[in-house]
């Protein structure tokens, strides 16, 4: 994909995701800067259609996450992933709703969400970076970095003390 | 959690084509030693956009997006992990790179290594809660929560490409999970 159709792309479902509700994007950026402060948002490349993210802030650090009030998350888990994964899962905190509960059908208010902006770049992105050839020496040792990566991060909730007195 | 399960796959055994019957009542009749695994937070959306990682080394950084994880039986999502060992193709299905094998015996070794040994029984209840996570996941309809109540995917276009994943991982010799052959004598 080249990245004019790449662009149209994001911008479809960012356009896709604002004919759900009556705030407008200009309002979320807005708001983004108020929260977090800089003077710049960014959105991230890949968005979902029922979400509208940004990244804002100092050096662009934060990012400000505006979903759809009826694909809330809910906190319990957001918080639940961060004791478990510790720095692997993001910090997340419920800032405010914005826009009225409307009678219009298919038009919601918005739940925004301040989190961390982790670090590094998505396995879509870095597989587009360096992905091939696909196999490669250096592939390979990549996708063993990785899947042993994961196999410890599974071992670190399998035995997750703090999670077992939950249950 | 655990009627639900059994509800599901019975849907399944109804709705899904024959060739998907015996792996359907082996999930079944594993469900008791699914439910004796470590309950465990998991996300439900483990692909390439939510995954962070180094760059150059691709070493794990990060996992965002948690909004659909849920509590269940350890296993349960590790289906997501054939993306990290092969490549789907929108038409012709699952590729496996060429170090396939040496990833499936890295991941399980650093599994077994970590928790101080896996007995067999237990890496035979793992390989079943896969199987279960892969079925919620792909034989039926997206869990997004506004979204309608889940049904079974048709084996016709609608269906065609969640059928076209199940199908290579539990049923096409050359790129089901491994293990299966064993599961189901």
């Amino acid at each position: 994909m080249d990245s004019e159709n790449q662009k149209y792309t994001v911008d479809d479902e960012i356009a896709t995701f604002f004919s759900k509700t009556a705030v407008t994007r200009d309002t979320c950026d807005g708001l983004a800067k108020d929260l977090v402060g800089g003077d710049q948002v960014v959105p991230v490349a890949v968005q979902g259609v029922c979400s509208y993210t940004v990244y804002a802030g100092q050096g662009l650090g934060c990012v400000v996450q505006f979903r759809l009030r009826s694909l809330g998350l809910k906190s319990e888990t957001a918080a639940l992933a961060r004791r478990i994964f510790g720095s692997l899962a993001p910090e997340v905190s419920f800032r405010q709703q914005l826009g009225e509960d409307s009678e219009v059908a298919g038009q919601e208010p918005l739940l925004v969400y301040v989190m961390n902006r982790i670090q590094g770049i998505s396995r879509l992105d870095f597989i587009l970076a360096h992905g091939f050839p696909e196999n490669s020496p250096e592939n390979m040792a990549r996708r063993k970095n990785l899947i042993q990566d994961v196999a410890r991060s599974a071992v670190g909730f399998w035995f997750n003390k703090q999670y077992n007195r939950l249950r | 959690m655990a009627e639900t399960f059994e509800k599901e796959l019975h849907i399944l055994l109804v709705a899904l084509p024959d060739r998907f019957h015996p792996i359907i009542r082996a999930t079944v009749a594993a469900l008791p030693s699914i439910y004796s695994l470590p309950t465990v937070l998991l996300h439900q959306d483990f692909g390439d956009c939510n995954i962070m990682v180094q760059d150059e080394t691709c070493h794990l950084v990060g996992v965002i997006d948690w909004a659909e994880a849920e509590i269940g039986p350890f296993g349960t999502n590790l289906h997501s992990l054939q993306d990290l060992m092969s490549k789907l193709h929108m038409k012709n299905g699952w590729t496996r790179y060429e170090d396939y094998d040496d990833l499936v015996g890295t991941f399980w070794k650093t599994l077994s290594d970590e928790v101080g040994g896996l007995d067999e029984d237990t890496a035979k209840a793992i390989r079943a809660a896969r199987v279960l996570g892969l079925l919620r996941s792909w034989a039926f309809t997206s869990r997004l929560a506004n979204e309608p109540a889940p049904v079974p995917i048709k084996d016709d276009e609608s269906g065609r490409y969640r059928m076209m994943i199940i199908d290579g991982l539990l049923l096409n010799p050359t790129t089901r999970f491994e293990g299966l052959d064993e599961w189901l004598e």
